[in-house]
């Protein structure tokens, strides 16, 4: 971690934050329910977005007292601009297999966790890209 | 900006030259990270003009003495 900047610290914060929670999110709720997604389903899943939010933010102000005055320059702007762009084709696609599911699967449930399974898998990709650019260097 | 094999560089004997100027002494004149300096020193990374002018003009010298480019 020593030779790490805080972007990247901050991304491998991120990745574990949003793999636990939403790991944990998907092993509880997802085979629970099926139909329609109900308010006490909704408030559920805030909770975990509360979790998530609350991982991250204790994980990056914890390295940002050690770091805190660390810039972001060209190269981080021009790593995370490449990984944006694959991960917005993904997103585009994942949204496309969500109007699929909508069209087929009856009730809101699994459109509404398709859409989620693919902004997590696309946050996913695009921050294992970016830690794979800052390992090769660019 | 970006990857470029046809560009070189002239850094690391610079900063020999200079003291030993380390890579985080001459990523703060510059305004960039340490890793930064790194990938450019190890032509993992061509900087934007504005960064290789800068990079000269910490140590003093004309841009085609510290970065190189090979057309093939």
């Amino acid at each position: 971690m020593k030779n790490l900047t805080f972007q990247e610290k901050t991304l491998w914060i991120s990745l574990f934050a949003v793999i636990f929670v939403y790991g944990l999110y998907y092993l509880n709720v997802l085979p629970a329910v099926d139909g329609n997604m109900e308010t006490p389903h909704i408030w559920q899943y805030f909770k975990y977005i509360g979790l998530l939010i609350l991982v991250i933010v204790i994980g990056v102000v914890a390295i940002a007292i050690k770091d805190r005055n660390e810039l972001v320059d060209e190269r981080q702007k021009l790593i995370e601009m490449k990984a944006d762009r694959v991960s917005a084709y993904l997103l585009h696609s994942g949204i496309l297999v969500a109007i699929v599911v909508a069209m087929f699967v009856p009730g809101n449930y699994w459109f509404i966790h398709t859409i989620t399974v693919v902004g997590v898998l696309t946050d996913v990709v695009n921050k294992i890209q970016q830690l794979l650019a800052y390992k090769r260097g660019y | 900006m970006g990857k470029s094999p046809n560009i070189s560089n002239q850094i690391r004997s610079l900063r020999f030259h200079h003291e030993e100027m380390t890579q985080q002494q001459l990523a703060d004149l510059v305004g960039v990270t340490r890793q930064t300096i790194n990938a450019i020193e190890h032509n993992k990374y061509s900087p934007s003009l504005e960064v290789a002018f800068k990079i000269a003009v910490a140590f003093n010298k004309p841009l085609t003495e510290v970065f190189q480019y090979e057309a093939h």
